[in-house]
């Protein structure tokens, strides 16, 4: 008897009923195999592996580090531990801490990661903690609008299999602090009715954020990984408390605070809010301030407008031109530093870039609480949120979609320069 | 009978065609005529737009004049001898009607036009006033020194500033310099003269001199964004007296009120941007404030100025005129809204 292979129109219709039939009538026979508890058959599970790890090598190749990203540098490495702890090490396990058996338990179960990372390019650790992996339980990050943030994440992989856990309790779990006696709700607790937390509450609370920012808003991190966190201190409490709310409903975009923001109720926000409003932001004896460099007399033409953008290279007479000493410190530029300031204090008009201080200036901010202090944050947060602002990827307080306008008009250089003037200036100022 | 009666009905038929093409024009004719509005070239306010006028009708009388000729030497030759024309009649009909009329008409139509051109270069007298095209708005300043004419470090620096709203005096050859600090604009009040490109590094200039006092519209005649059609201004005409009275009204500080509304636009940043002299905004970005409440329009020349309209401009901006720089307020409450509009309605 001869079988024929003949495509008619019929049997292809066949066909085609099949492909939805079948699989249909597979699941509801009930013997695909779902369950964590019988692991993967070998050949298949090695299958699967062998696909993820294809697909991220593949799919990472379009993805490339920012502009001087260094995986050594250990400011990446604090700011992304507190997150690897809450985020992270409930699966991965962490330095000194042993993965539980309930996350053992899944298939695939989560591997530990000091051995992995080193099996993993840059680029493919950084795909793996932007998009996740699929069927596997590991998430995508927060949000897909902070690369920097994911970008950090790769530097503290990198330093991850050398962490002895003691550096790891000191990054990630704020051991070495010491808890101030006088954490507890507002006294006047009127505002809130009933729903205030109670005092035990409270000190939880802060405790979680002050493994990144420090009991005092000033940031975790000494020496080399100083200045990993922008300065929550006395910023006013009505700004910290609107900032907090964006992050828990994402109105401002972060991977790390917006889950941070989530795990609290509005009345614990407005707590938070409130503790580190009131921490006082006076500059440590012995610390110097970079002294304010003269106002540019030719950097901001007084014309209706100039020919070419200020920049740096417009340096006033009297500034050395420090690219030439070879100076790799750009925020002992002084020339940078002038036209920072001419920027903060008097705008760019001809450039359509506002004077900053209009709004973050102690009488903006006077005017209007909800504008935040700039003066004494990092530089290198400042001019990250810049660029945030100039791609639309930065939310925040009601007021957080002015800023865009001014910063789509900006240079690298001049939010550089900016950036560092904000830097340079006593916190709080 | 018959064939004569045929006859007859063709050429009615003819007539009635001649007629029909003739409507559009006539209709044309009066329309023009009667186009006299404030963003009208036709409304003969300045010296140069009455000479574009005149160039105008003579183009036209002209090219009606060509039109007729040349068709009626068509018609001729076509229609009432439809035989074969004399060899030398025929070659005398195309030199003449064809070539030579043509040619002389438009040759004396450009000769015309050339000579309306010189007076339009003349020096200017009085003040200049410097006008930037910016996105969506137009930058006055009163009283700057006249620039160097052609490509030029940029405006001139100093003047009065106002925006969306220039002043004229009457009968005075007032010189406009142009620039731009973003993409090239174009400057035109049709019912006085124009148009000239404000363009981004290089100032342009043109001469404006007023026949009639009145209130007259000005565009921005070259794609410049999403709000182009919507960068208007307008131009008041006055007497000399009147303008360097409206010059020092303009020089002045603002007269402040002292209420809520100066108080919350100060607060939330508006002098980031905007200035009103007499106060702390000192900012230069957008439109300078000072005597925004005399001003007849706001948003350039969009919508009439009253409170109501401020306080909607500034909590959608977008809304009322699309792709604006200006960020929208919608933040603020209505009755901070409604202090803020109603405080910069009253900066006379």
């Amino acid at each position: 008897m001869r079988v024929s292979f003949e495509l008619t129109r019929k049997r292809i219709a066949v066909l085609a009923l099949a492909a939805v039939v079948v699989p249909f009538a597979v699941g509801a026979s009930g013997i695909v195999p779902i369950s964590a508890s019988s692991g993967h058959w070998a050949p298949f599970g090695w299958f699967l592996h062998w696909v993820m790890g294809q697909t991220v090598d593949r799919q990472s190749l379009g993805y490339s580090p920012p502009d001087g990203f260094d995986p050594a540098d250990p400011k990446l490495v604090q700011r992304v531990a507190g997150h690897f702890a809450t985020g992270c090490a409930p699966c991965h396990g962490a330095p000194g801490e042993a993965q539980s058996p309930v996350v053992l338990a899944m298939t695939p179960h989560p591997p530990r990661l000091e051995a992995q990372v080193g099996e993993w390019k840059d680029r493919e650790l950084f795909w793996i903690g932007k998009h996740g992996v699929k069927y596997s339980g590991m998430p995508a990050w927060a949000t897909q609008k902070r690369d920097d943030e994911v970008w950090a994440l790769v530097a503290f992989l990198r330093a991850y299999p050398d962490m002895t856990p003691e550096e790891y309790g000191r990054l990630a779990l704020g051991d070495g602090l010491t808890p101030p006696t006088d954490i507890g709700p507002g006294e006047q607790g009127g505002t809130q009715g009933t729903g205030a937390p109670g005092r035990a509450a409270v000190a939880e609370a802060v405790a979680d954020c002050a493994r990144c920012h420090g009991y005092d808003g000033r940031g975790v991190g000494e020496g080399p990984a100083a200045g990993a966190f922008p300065v929550i201190a006395g910023q006013s409490e009505a700004y910290l408390f609107e900032t907090l709310q964006a992050y828990s409903i994402a109105a401002r975009e972060s991977g790390i605070m917006q889950p941070a923001a989530k795990r609290y109720d509005e009345p614990m926000l407005r707590e938070l809010a409130r503790w580190y409003a009131t921490q006082p932001v006076d500059a440590p004896a012995g610390e110097t301030v970079v002294a304010a460099a003269e106002p540019p007399p030719t950097g901001i033409p007084q014309q209706i407008w100039p020919q070419t953008s200020p920049s740096a290279s417009d340096a006033p007479p009297f500034a050395p031109a420090a690219a030439e000493d070879g100076g790799s410190d750009e925020a002992d530029d002084p020339a940078l530093l002038a036209l920072g300031q001419g920027i903060a204090e008097r705008g760019i008009p001809s450039r359509k870039i506002a004077s900053c201080q209009s709004c973050h200036g102690p009488a903006g901010r006077a005017g209007n609480s909800v504008y935040p202090s700039l003066s004494g944050q990092p530089a290198w947060y400042l001019e990250e949120h810049l660029h945030l602002w100039q791609e639309e990827k930065r939310g925040g307080t009601r007021y957080a979609h002015l800023m865009h306008e001014f910063a789509i008009n900006l240079t690298e250089e001049q939010m550089k320069a900016v950036s560092a003037w904000y830097a340079s200036r006593p916190l709080g100022e | 009978m018959r064939s004569v009666g045929a006859g007859e009905g063709r050429r009615a038929h003819r007539c009635e065609g001649a007629f029909a093409r003739g409507v559009p024009i006539l209709a044309f004719l009066a329309f023009a005529g009667c186009v006299r509005g404030p963003q009208s070239t036709f409304a003969g306010a300045g010296t140069e737009a009455s000479s574009v006028e005149g160039l105008f009708w003579w183009m036209l009388w002209g090219g009606v004049a060509i039109w007729i000729v040349v068709l009626g030497v068509g018609v001729y030759a076509s229609r009432p001898r439809p035989a074969a024309h004399d060899e030398i009649v025929g070659k005398r009909m195309i030199l003449w009607g064809g070539v030579v009329f043509p040619t002389v008409t438009l040759a004396i139509l450009l000769g015309f036009g050339l000579a309306l051109m010189p007076p339009f270069r003349g020096p200017a007298e009085g003040q200049a006033i410097a006008v930037s095209g910016e996105r969506f708005w137009w930058r006055v300043a009163y009283d700057v020194e006249p620039g160097q004419t052609g490509v030029a470090r940029g405006l001139p620096p100093g003047g009065i500033e106002s925006a969306n709203e220039i002043v004229l005096p009457l009968g005075v050859r007032t010189e406009i310099l142009l620039g731009s600090p973003d993409v090239i604009h174009s400057f035109w009040v049709p019912a006085i003269a124009g148009k000239v490109d404000a363009i981004p590094g290089r100032v342009n200039r043109i001469v404006l001199e007023p026949t009639k006092t009145g209130v007259f519209n000005g565009v921005c005649a070259e794609f410049c964004g999403d709000a182009h059609a919507q960068m208007a201004f307008r131009v008041v005409v006055v007497t000399p007296e009147e303008y360097a009275a409206e010059v020092a009204r303009q020089a002045s500080p603002a007269v402040l009120t002292g209420t809520r509304g100066e108080e919350l636009f100060l607060a939330n940043g508006c002098g980031a941007c905007h200035s009103v002299r007499g106060t702390e905004a000192q900012g230069r970005v957008g439109p300078d404030l000072t005597h925004v409440g005399s001003r007849r329009t706001i948003a350039a020349g969009i919508l009439d100025n009253t409170p109501e309209n401020i306080a909607q401009f500034v909590r959608a901006t977008g809304h009322v005129k699309q792709g604006v720089e200006m960020p929208a307020y919608p933040m603020l409450d209505d009755d901070e809204l409604t202090a803020i509009a109603d405080w910069l309605g009253a900066l006379q």
